[in-house]
């Protein structure tokens, strides 16, 4: 009994942690029905017993998740501003700007205050893998910087319209 | 009993909605003989295709969520016997216009039934 408690409670959450894959609004209006749905599902599988038809509705599951999961996304702007927000765009473009200047910046300086290196030692190595490296490094962080920045500059200034009340 | 929160009436012929998801129109079928909740609907589904259409949870409320924009479905606010049943449950029924798309889907549905059955190759084979 309590295997099987043990059970239910481990796929709640796996579950619980694919719900998250949603759109936030499909999520806030539909979650809680959805892990109670899922929850007597496991329950029945389990109170049948047999483990093929438990995994055949765990694979069924996911599969339902991958199709609904980018279908609910494709129909999420419809809930969104029917404008582009620009502040957000403008947000992102100079956090990733400053961000990306700073990285450059003070990597730079720590590598050679850290390592003592001078110039030339910093590109004795290969001058090409370390432009290359420092470029990916700074543009994928400063992209990520920058986009959770705007995403919460925009959010925060969004007003809350188009949602279905839970 | 009552519904919860203003629903939105259907503004567009139910014509531009056929021929409907096998989703929805099982949806509207489950729904057919009076309000049920998501489980119920999912396991009515599942009895009434025997077995081939099996909705996930992703599947069923994606269709539920479209149903409740476009009007063809409302939650109910009374739940048939609060005593006996989960708090968290939400139970849906439906609307007038639901009604008459699922009737005009069946009438469709109908038509497309006779019509294959008019055909040689289905009338040579034996009733099941």
């Amino acid at each position: 009994m309590a295997k099987s408690e043990n059970f239910i409670a481990t796929s709640d959450r796996f579950y619980s942690a694919l719900l998250l894959l949603y759109p936030r609004r499909f999520r806030t209006r539909f979650g809680r029905e959805m892990s109670q749905v899922f929850r007597d599902s496991t329950e029945l599988q389990l109170e049948r017993g047999a483990t093929r038809d438990l995994l055949a509705f765990w694979l069924h599951t996911l599969g339902d998740t991958a199709m609904s999961v980018p279908r609910e996304w494709r129909r999420e702007p419809r809930f969104l501003d029917s404008e582009l927000d620009f502040t957000g765009i403008m947000d992102l473009c100079i956090v990733s700007f400053v961000v990306g200047a700073n990285l450059l910046g003070w990597g730079w300086m720590g590598a050679r205050l850290a390592l003592n290196l001078t110039l030339p030692d910093l590109m004795q190595y290969s001058m090409t893998v370390a432009i290359i490296l420092m470029g990916i490094v700074t543009v994928a962080l400063a992209a990520l910087i920058g986009i959770l920045s705007a995403s919460l500059v925009s959010r925060s200034s969004r007003p809350q319209r188009h949602r279905i009340s839970a | 009993m009552g519904t919860r929160g203003p629903s939105r009436l259907v503004q567009k012929d139910p014509e531009t909605f056929m021929p409907l998801s096998p989703a929805v129109f099982h949806i509207l079928l489950a729904l057919g003989d009076g309000e049920a909740h998501g489980y119920a609907i999912m396991q009515d589904v599942l009895q009434r295709s025997a077995g081939v259409v099996k909705l996930g949870p992703g599947t069923l409320y994606g269709a539920i969520g479209r149903m409740l924009e476009d009007g063809f479905i409302e939650e109910c606010e009374e739940r048939p016997d609060p005593e006996m049943d989960d708090a968290r449950r939400r139970y849906y029924r439906l609307t007038q216009g639901g009604g008459d798309l699922l009737a005009l889907e069946t009438k469709r549905l109908a038509a497309l039934v006779r019509s294959a059955r008019a055909t040689k190759v289905v009338r040579k084979m034996k009733p099941a």
